[in-house]
Formats: structure tokens, sequence, C-alpha cells
């Protein structure tokens, strides 16, 4: 019935020979698209047979050579035989637990395929066995079959793929970036496996050697020394989703995309949905076109989803995408603290501009840039000695008569600063913002804000969509100062509102607040961040809004006291950063 | 038009309604002034469509006639100009000549046609006050006018007249002045109105001498006429909220404090407290007031004591710094008074004594301390 078998039988119909071939090229472009699918193919057994090493030998970037050897299982020359049959999946005689899909191949329509459009040698011996097996097989027809001495483990090389369907070999790519693809397998593998011993050697040069390690040593031997330190852990789970692994502080961001490593049950896998889920959870430390690295596992009960999709088995689905997503974004949301603004983009902030200019008094360097020293102050009250280094220098000034201004307001709505290495431009409403989205996040927790009470209470007559808005939202309003009475019939009555909000229409704002909220729900905000996301919106201070230069000051220093100072809830820049060096070449002054 | 006058009288009269005419408006022709001149008198009118003024000079004319001039580049010239006579002419085709002692100025202009209709007028029984009564007032209040422009009606100065009160209401919602005065005697309709801030504030600069204001109020405009000057505003529309209801009848907790140590003891605090809460606390119990603040994002903090005399339970409020500062700015008097409710109520704020026939009242809601 299968080619393997009929090898063996010449007296089958050709027909049906000739049949299963065909089935097995056709299905060798849909699971073997690539040297990169054999290789992942042969790492998966390997993985599977329990390997503890798994070496792997390449040869012209796997158009000549894909060799995998590892110290797993075996198999016995019956299993051998039926593992390139297809759809009988050799791994099936293993033991009871292979039912699950927890292991990494299943669908046993790999080794056929590959074996249709290769050469394949395989030695494999089963654990205590006395002796081991060699088969070779041309284009899936069993060439030769004898006994050999071999200790555990199976040895399967791949010789001159695609040798026989020269149109796929057409369509591979150079071979530079095939090797990229294996590499990348190769990668994510490790990743996923860093207890197990790896080494990768193409055209008999040694590229990795990986003794058994853990995660963050894995990333180092991967990656470069130091790397791991660029990166933060995850540790989270929730409702039943398991997350680990690391995402990359800002400083390993790439303009191009590669370094995204996301793995489910420990199965490397794509999803546009968890990708945008840790997009989100990182959208501050991201610029535009910019890719984080990260290496993130996931764990879920097999059952929760769906991964027999594609034969490549890369696309997961699953039965609850919503939580899948809240939790990986609520895993980096927990992990993102100042570390990763104090690494990366604010150090382009200068801090002593001040000593600078006592140094150079001739140089007008505005007082208030040592307002940008303060990078990171945790919300709890770690008290840099900003405020008296910010005011005194302004009593200097005004002393010596010499007013000048630190900050400008322009249009009314961006302030200018000098700082040492060129100038800040602030968007003062996008400033805001996230000055009032972190204290409300906070209030969730503290209730950092006060209630101001109402002279005249505000009544709020809500259309049925905002009403059930605005009851999801009701106690966390509450924890942000709103203090809200219930007249019936989606009728309320607002007596306190968040003390201290200055240049808000508090008449407006629960609606306004309520409408965000729905746009930031869509944009997938979790709930508590959509509603800060949307009160710091409505409640910040406009385009147009003059400000004065205590206020300015105010700003400034909150804005430098958040976590992430350089993005507005929504992701865009709150600080644009012009170096004189970009100022000089704007200026022709370009040695 | 031709005219001559002195560089003085010419200046003092444009400069009066410099104010009115708008930095930036989509209405070119509301950037400037407008001039007519009938015989010996000029009258010079600007408007924002909201507030008109209008003044009257005397002035050696030459031939009538009526034009725009540009506003600010004619004040400017004037300022700029010695003190000698100095004769303006505008030519049919809009150019303004400004001639004075060898020097000769021409200013483009608008076509006088665009300039729009302004309200004249109304002539009613007027209400006689004197300009710093009125003056006093004005200044006394306008601080808790709010900026909400989605509720118009707190952005106005609540304005009531009566045979026997002149009153004035503001809030923001947060606080709130009441100022009545007991006037000499009105005998126009009593009404209520809500006046623009803006108006306002520029009825106070008209009170800069000795002597007396006229207020005329209709139910469609309010005007202030000082001399020869006359402002008229149109009112802001719609109900003002229920100030009487919301003013506390029975707080029993009287607090009294001298005004000077309670301003100094806030003003220390307020530089500590958090820079956008302002918030401050006050434990009053029955001798001395401990205020105390706490600025927990930047972790300052601060306490102090105040004697006071006080009679009611032991209570313990929080309030915005600046709120407070702004009410006792208001008192005159040695000593302020604070007839407190509970601490999450409206508070009254009133001098110990009030000005004679002047009833002043002040409102400040607390900030609830969690």
């Amino acid at each position: 019935m299968t080619s393997v078998a009929s090898s063996e039988r010449n007296s089958l119909p050709k027909i049906r020979i000739l049949a299963e071939n065909v089935v097995n090229q056709i299905a060798a472009g849909e699971v073997v698209e690539r040297a990169a699918s054999v290789l992942k193919e042969l790492v998966e057994n390997s993985l599977d047979a329990g390997a503890t090493r798994v070496q792997i030998v390449l040869k012209g970037s796997g158009r000549s050579l894909i060799q995998v050897v590892d110290d797993g299982c075996g198999m016995s020359r019956d299993d051998l035989l039926l593992a390139f049959e297809r759809h009988a999946t050799s791994k099936l005689a293993r033991a009871e637990d292979l039912q699950t899909v927890k292991t990494l191949g299943f669908r046993g329509e790999a080794l056929p395929s590959i074996a249709s459009v290769s050469f394949i040698e395989v030695r494999s011996a089963a654990t205590g066995a006395a002796s081991g097996t060699l088969l070779r097989l041309e284009a899936g027809r069993i060439a030769h079959d004898e006994p050999i001495a071999s200790n555990a483990g199976t040895s399967m090389a791949v010789h001159s793929l695609f040798f026989n369907t020269p149109a796929r070999a057409r369509f591979l790519k150079s071979a530079a970036t095939e090797l990229a693809h294996l590499i990348r397998i190769f990668k994510q593998y490790a990743l996923a496996y860093p207890e197990i011993a790896w080494t990768l050697t193409h055209d008999d040069a040694l590229e990795y050697n990986l003794p058994p390690a853990d995660l963050s040593t894995r990333l180092n031997d991967l990656f470069g020394a130091g790397f791991s330190d660029k990166t933060a852990s995850l540790q989270f789970e929730a409702g039943g989703v398991v997350v680990s692994g690391v995402v990359g502080l800002p400083e390993l961001n790439k303009k191009s995309r590669g370094n995204q490593y996301l793995f489910l049950n420990c199965r490397p896998v794509q999803s546009a949905l968890l990708h945008s889920a840790v997009r989100s959870a990182l959208r501050e430390l991201l610029e535009e076109g910019e890719w984080p690295f990260y290496a993130v596992f996931l764990e879920i009960a097999p059952s929760e989803l769906d991964v027999n999709v594609h034969p490549a088995k890369l696309e997961v689905k699953f039965a609850d995408e919503q939580r899948v997503h809240g939790a990986l974004y609520r895993a980096i949301r927990s992990v993102l603290t100042e570390r990763f603004v104090q690494d990366s983009r604010l150090a382009v902030l200068p801090s002593d501009a001040a000593e600078r200019s006592s140094e150079n008094p001739s140089v007008a360097v505005p007082q208030r840039s040592d307002l940008f020293s303060r990078q990171t102050v945790a919300s709890s009250g770690d008290m840099s000695p900003l405020t008296s280094g910010a005011r005194a220098p302004d009593a200097l000034s005004s002393e010596q008569g010499l007013l000048r201004p630190a900050i400008f307001q322009v249009h009314g709505k961006h302030l200018i600063a000098q700082i040492q290495s060129g100038i800040a431009i602030v968007d003062q409403h996008a400033a805001h913002e996230r000055v009032l989205f972190e204290k409300a996040i906070r209030s969730f927790d503290e209730r950092s804000f006060h209630a101001q009470q109402l002279l005249f209470p505000m009544l709020l007559e809500l259309d049925p969509e905002m009403d059930a808005l605005f009851v999801e939202v009701r106690d966390d309003l509450a924890k942000l100062g709103f203090q809200i009475r219930d007249f019936g019939q989606r009728t309320y009555s607002v007596e306190a509102v968040p003390a201290g909000l200055r240049r808000v229409s508090e008449s407006g704002m629960i609606r306004a607040m309520l409408e965000e909220y729905r746009e930031f729900r869509r944009a997938r905000f979790e709930p508590l961040e959509a509603l800060a996301a949307g009160f710091a919106c409505h409640a910040a201070i406009r385009a147009g809004d003059l400000l004065t230069a205590d206020e300015m000051t105010a700003l400034m220093n909150e804005l430098f006291a958040t976590r992430f100072p350089l993005t507005c809830p929504h992701g865009r820049p709150t600080v644009i950063h012009v170096t004189l060096s970009e100022l000089d070449r704007r200026f022709k002054r370009t040695e | 038009m031709k005219f001559q006058a002195s560089q003085s009288s010419l200046f003092s009269a444009f400069q009066t309604l410099a104010t009115i005419i708008p930095t930036k408006s989509p209405m070119p022709v509301l950037m400037h002034f407008l001039v007519q001149l009938t015989g010996k008198k000029l009258v010079v009118t600007a408007t924002d469509l909201e507030i008109s003024m209008e003044t009257q000079l005397e002035v050696s004319g030459e031939e009538d006639g009526k034009a725009l001039f540009p506003a600010r580049k004619y004040l400017e010239l004037l300022r700029e100009l010695p003190d000698v006579p100095i004769h303006v002419e505008a030519a049919d085709n809009g150019r303004i000549t400004l001639t004075a002692e060898g020097k000769n100025y021409n200013l483009a202009s608008e076509n006088v046609q665009n300039y729009p209709k302004v309200p004249s007028l109304e002539k009613v029984e007027p209400l006689r006050l004197s300009q710093s009564q009125l003056r006093r007032m004005i200044s006394k209040c306008s601080f808790a006018v709010s900026r909400d422009e989605l509720r118009p009606q707190l952005t106005g100065v609540y304005a009531k007249v009566s045979a026997q009160e002149l009153r004035f209401v503001t809030t923001d919602g947060h606080r709130l002045v009441k100022i009545g005065y007991q006037h000499n005697g009105y005998k126009g309709a009593a009404l209520e109105s809500i006046v623009p801030a803006k108006a306002m504030q520029n009825a106070a600069r008209l009170c800069e001498r000795e002597g007396d204001i006229e207020m005329f109020f209709t139910d469609k405009q309010i005007a202030f006429r000082v001399g020869p000057t006359t402002m008229i505003t149109k009112l802001i529309e719609g109900r003002y909220p229920n100030y009487e209801a919301v003013i506390p009848s029975d707080n029993k907790n009287k607090l009294t404090l001298d005004l000077d140590q309670f301003q100094a003891a806030v003003r220390r605090a307020a530089i500590v407290s958090n820079e956008i809460s302002r918030q401050i606390r006050l434990k009053i119990s029955a001798d001395n007031v401990e205020i105390l603040v706490e600025d927990i994002e930047q972790g300052n903090e601060g306490r102090e004591s105040v004697s006071c005399s006080y009679a009611g339970e032991p209570m313990d409020i929080g309030y915005n710094a600046a709120y407070v500062l702004d009410v006792l700015k208001q008192i005159d008097t040695g000593e302020v008074v604070l007839d407190l409710g509970t601490p999450t109520s409206a508070g009254i704020v009133k001098p110990t004594e009030q000005e004679e026939k002047e009833d002043l009242l002040m409102l400040i809601m607390p900030v609830r301390l969690n």
C-alpha cells in the first residue's frame, strides 16, 4: 500500500506506487518548503526521541547535506521502516502519552515527504538493542538495508535535497538566505531546549557548540556575551496560561524582524495575536518600524488550542484568544520597570548640563536642563535632589537679573528646552497624558487621586451603550476620585471629581472618558489601562493651553519621573530630541 | 475726515479702548478703531462683537467723516509721538495720515463700510455706584470664575440688581464667592444676568478714578458708563445654578484664625504640597489647627500649628491649598472665620466683620481624604 512496502513487493500494481510517490512529492511541497523545514522535522524527531545531545551537520546551506545526530531512544528496524510510511508515525509505538499533541511531530507525513525528494542515510539503534540498522533511501525507495553495530540514538542524513524536483530547487533562495533560515530553526530549538547540548557544523566549520545550560546562559551563548543582561525575565501565570522567557530592553530593538521567538508548549509558533500582545505591551519602547527581541514561552493545556492548522505547525489557534493575549500582555507589562528606560533612550538626555554651564559661563545653558537628570524615579519615592537642584539656579539667575527662561512654549502646544546634547521638544498634551496615565494606574491601587467635592453635582444621562461601559468601569472611576450617585434609569449625579486637575472641562469629562475607554478597549488595551488612558486623554492639558513657567517646570518634572517618559499612552512620542550634531548638519556646519 | 488734537488727549482716549480690540480675529475690521467726527465731537468705538466700548473727546474738527484706524499701529505711533498737536486725516481711499511737526505717517486701513453694527446704550434707569466699590466687588469675586467652556454660565459673573442691593456671584464648582452691596438706591427693574468675565475685567479697568460709575441693566445687555466712556456687553444666556441652595445654613463648627498667621502657614505648606493636587490637611482641635502636607510623589512633607479659637467637633479636613489662599486673599479683617459642616461639605469663609453696606461670603469645597 505504501512506497516502502511496495519496494519490497514489486508485484503490486505500478499505478499505486506512482500515486504514492506523487502524493509524497506533493506533500513534500507543503511540509518540506526548504532545507530549514527538513532540519526542523529532523530536530523535532530527535527531541521527541528524548535526546540530550543533538549534533547538526550542514553542507552547502543544506542543499548537499542536512544531518542530525542524537542520543535519543533510537528506533528498531521495524520502527524505522514504518517511519518512512506516510501517516504511520513511528512515535506511536513509543509511549501512550504520545497520543496527545505534546510531542513536536505527530502527523507522520514528514519523513516520507522528505525522503521522496532526497537521498537519505539513517543509522539508528534503539536503547538496549544489540545492534542497529542502516537504511539508505533514494527518492523514498529503500536502496540499502543492513544491520550495523551502533550506540543508541539516531543519525539521519539528508543528501541532495530536491534533486528530483527542479521546480522546488529553483525556488530556493541564495545559499546565504537558506543558511539563515537553517540557523534560525537551530536557534529556536536551542532556545526552547537549553538543557540539551547542541552543536552545529556548516561546511566543516563548527558554528555553534552549546553545552547544556539555563536560558540566560543559552542566550549569551547564542547571541553574545552579556546579551541576557539586556533582557528582562518573564514569569507570570494567569487563567491557566503560564508565561516565561525574556523580552529585550529597547537597545536590542532592530529595524528588521527576525529576533522574535515565540514558543507554545516548547513548540516554535507564529501567532499574529501573540505578537501583537508583545508589541502593545512594549509600545512605549518601540519606535515606528522597530522590532523588539523576545523569546517567550507559553504553556497552555493542549485542550485549549489547535495546532493542527498547518502541516508546518507554525500557526496556532486558541480557544480563548483574549485570555492568552491578556496573560502575555500582563506578563510583559509587569516586568517593565524603570530599568528599561534607564538603560536606553533617556540616556541620551544629559544630566550634567548645569555643571557645564558653571564651567563655561559664557554659554547660555538654561538652568532647567537639569530637569532631565531625574530619568528614573520610582513612583514610591526614590528622592533625587531634583527639586532643590532645579530651583536654586533659578534664584541665582534672577538675582543676576538674567531672565533666561528655561523652557519655552511655542504655538501653545510644544515646550522647548535646551539640553546638553541639543534640544528637547516636548508635546505638552502627550507629556501630560503620560503623567496622568501613570498616576491613574497607580491610583487604582493606591488611590492617589483625592476627590474634590463639587458644589453643584453634575447630572449625567447615558444612553444604553454608554451606560453599559459606565457600569464596567464605575468602581474604578471611584478609585480615580470620582464620586457618582445612581439616580436610576441611566442617570447619575457626579458629586466629586479627581482633585488637582487643571483646565479640565469637568462637565464633559465622564462621557469623554467613556468614549476614549471604548476606543482603547478596541485597541486591545486591558480594561484598567484603557480607563486610565481615557482619563489621561481627556484630563490632559491641550494644544492651545498657555502654560506658566511653573506649570511647564512641573510638567517636565513629572514627565521625567514617569516610567515611560518618552511616549504617551497611545505610544506616540512625547519628546523629540534634536542633537547638536543634527543641528550642525542641518546648518551645513558638518566638517 | 480731518481733525487736530493733542497727542496726550488722543492717546488716552484710544488707549482706554485698546483692551477690547481682539489680538487675533477672523474679521480684520475688528482690529481697528471706528472713528467718527461730527463737528468737534470725535467718537471712537472698539468691539469684539461681544463687548463694545465707545469714548468721546473734543478735537478741533475740520471735516466730518467716518473711518477705521488700524488699532495697533495707530496706538503705538501715538505713544511714540511727542505731546504736540497732531493732525489726522482719513482720505476717501481709506488711508490714514498722521502729521506732527514734520513727521508724516501714512497707514493702510480697512473699508469703514465693513465695520459691524455696534449696539447702542438703552436708556434705562441707571444704578450709580462709586468706581472704587465696583472695582472692589469685581476684584473680590473674579478668582472663582470657571473656565469650563462646556458650562458657559459658570464662566461669567452672576449679577443681580434690586432696589436695595447689587450682588455678584462667581463659582467654578469648587469654590464660590457671593458679594453684595447695599447701594444708595436704584429705581430700575430688578434683574438677574450673567456677565462675561472679560466684560467685568474691563469694567474694573474703567473704575480707576474717584467718582461714580453708572450701570444700565436690561435683559439683553449691561452697560457701564464712566464720563465719556461707555461699555456695553452682551450677556451669557442660560440659568445660573441655584447658588443659594448650596450655601449651608447649619454649619455649626466655627473656626476663627489670625489671618496673617494662617495665610503664611498655608503658603508655606503650599510650597511643599504636591504640585498638581496642592492638597493640604487641616486637623482642627479646640485651640489649634495643625496644617499637614505630604507629597508622596516627591517625598516632601511638613506640618505646623496655628492657634485658633474653635467651637465645634474636632475635624480633619482636606483642601486644595491654592483654593484656601485664594479665599484668604479676599479677607480684609485681621481674623478670618470658617464655618464648617463636615469634612466633605462646603465650608463658609467670611471676614470677622463686614465692610459697611457690604456682605462677603465665600464657600470652599473640601477634598475628600482617603
